[in-house]
C-alpha cells in the first residue's frame, strides 16, 4: 500500500465469486424470502432475467473488505458510515470485487478523517455498487 | 415477532411518514454471529473484529428491514434496494439485547414510480445508540 499523509490510497481489493448458494445461504440467516433472490423459477419470468444478490449480502462483504484492510477496525466502527446506493444487479456466478479508494483528506474535532470512494466492480469493470466512507486516522494507527 | 402468515399487508398508499413499523426487542446469540459470518465470509481473510464475539459491522442492518420489517409485514415482492447508508456507533456483543425501531422518513414519486426511505435506529439494553441507518427503496407496483 502507499501511503499518503498516514493514510493508505486503496484498501487492499478482495475478490470473489457470487454463488447461487450464498444468495440462498444470506436470505435463510436474514430471513429475506424475496423469491427474486432465491426462486430461479420465478426470478426467469421477471425482467432481470434471473435471480439476484441481495444488497445487504453485498452492502456486507463491503464492510468487511473494509474492516479487513484497517488495522484498528474498531476506530471506523465505533464512528463511520457507510453510504452506498446500488446501481445494478449482481447475478450468481459474477466475479465480484469490492474496492476502496482515498478521494479526500480532512480534519475534523477527533483528527484527521479520510473519505474513501467504496464500489463493487463485476469482471467488465463496470459498478455495481458504488459510495462512500470516512475513515478516522486511528483506524490506521 | 408476528408470524409471516398473521402478518397485515402494507402498501405504498397506506403509508404515512412518521408511521413506526417496528419497535421490538431481538437478542444477539453467538450463534446467529457465527452463521452470519459463515455467510458473508469470502477469500481467506480474517474472522474480523473479535471473532464470532462481535457481530460483523452490517450484521445488525440484517436485523432492520429484511428480517424483521418484512417478516412482520407482507410486503409485495419486487421492490428494488436503491440506497443504504449505515452509521456504525458501537460494537455488539453476543448476548446484547437490541432494540429494534423503524418508521418511514420519506416518501415520494420520481420518474412516475414510488419512491420510500426507512429510517432504522438500534438502541441497547442501556437505551444508548448501538446503530442507524436508511433503506431507500423503489417500491414495487
Amino acid at each position: 500500500m502507499t501511503l499518503s499523509e498516514g493514510f493508505p490510497e486503496e484498501l487492499p481489493p478482495l475478490s470473489w465469486t457470487l454463488t447461487q448458494e450464498q444468495i440462498n445461504a444470506y436470505a435463510k440467516v436474514a430471513g429475506a424470502t424475496d423469491p427474486i433472490h432465491i426462486d430461479p423459477e420465478f426470478a426467469k419470468e421477471t425482467p432481470l432475467g434471473g435471480t439476484i444478490g441481495q444488497g445487504f449480502l453485498l452492502f456486507a462483504v463491503m464492510a468487511e473488505q473494509i474492516t479487513r484492510g484497517l488495522h484498528h477496525p474498531e476506530s471506523w466502527l465505533s464512528d463511520g458510515v457507510l453510504d452506498v446506493r446500488f446501481r445494478a444487479p449482481a447475478r450468481p456466478g459474477d466475479r465480484l470485487t469490492m474496492r476502496a479508494v482515498q478521494t479526500e483528506l480532512n480534519q475534523d474535532s477527533g483528527g484527521d478523517v479520510a473519505t474513501y470512494e467504496v464500489w463493487c466492480e463485476g469482471a467488465d469493470g463496470q459498478r455495481l455498487i458504488d459510495g462512500t466512507t470516512n475513515i478516522p486516522s486511528d483506524a490506521f494507527g | 415477532m408476528t408470524s409471516k402468515l398473521e402478518a397485515p399487508d402494507l402498501t405504498y398508499d397506506g403509508m404515512t411518514v412518521g408511521d413506526v413499523f417496528v419497535d421490538t426487542s431481538i437478542t444477539v446469540t453467538a450463534e446467529a454471529i457465527a452463521e452470519f459470518r459463515r455467510t458473508i465470509r469470502v477469500g481467506a481473510g480474517s474472522l474480523g473484529v473479535g471473532g464470532d464475539r462481535f457481530a460483523p459491522p452490517t450484521m445488525a442492518a440484517m436485523w432492520t428491514v429484511p428480517r424483521v420489517m418484512f417478516n412482520e409485514w407482507n410486503v409485495p415482492v419486487g421492490g428494488i434496494h436503491a440506497r443504504q447508508s449505515w452509521r456504525f456507533v458501537k460494537f455488539i456483543q453476543a448476548g446484547t439485547e437490541l432494540r429494534v425501531r423503524i418508521c418511514l422518513k420519506e416518501k415520494f414519486i420520481r420518474k412516475e414510480r414510488p419512491w420510500v426511505v426507512f429510517q432504522s435506529r438500534l438502541t441497547d439494553g442501556n437505551r444508548e445508540e448501538v446503530a442507524s441507518g436508511e433503506m431507500t427503496l423503489v417500491w414495487p407496483t
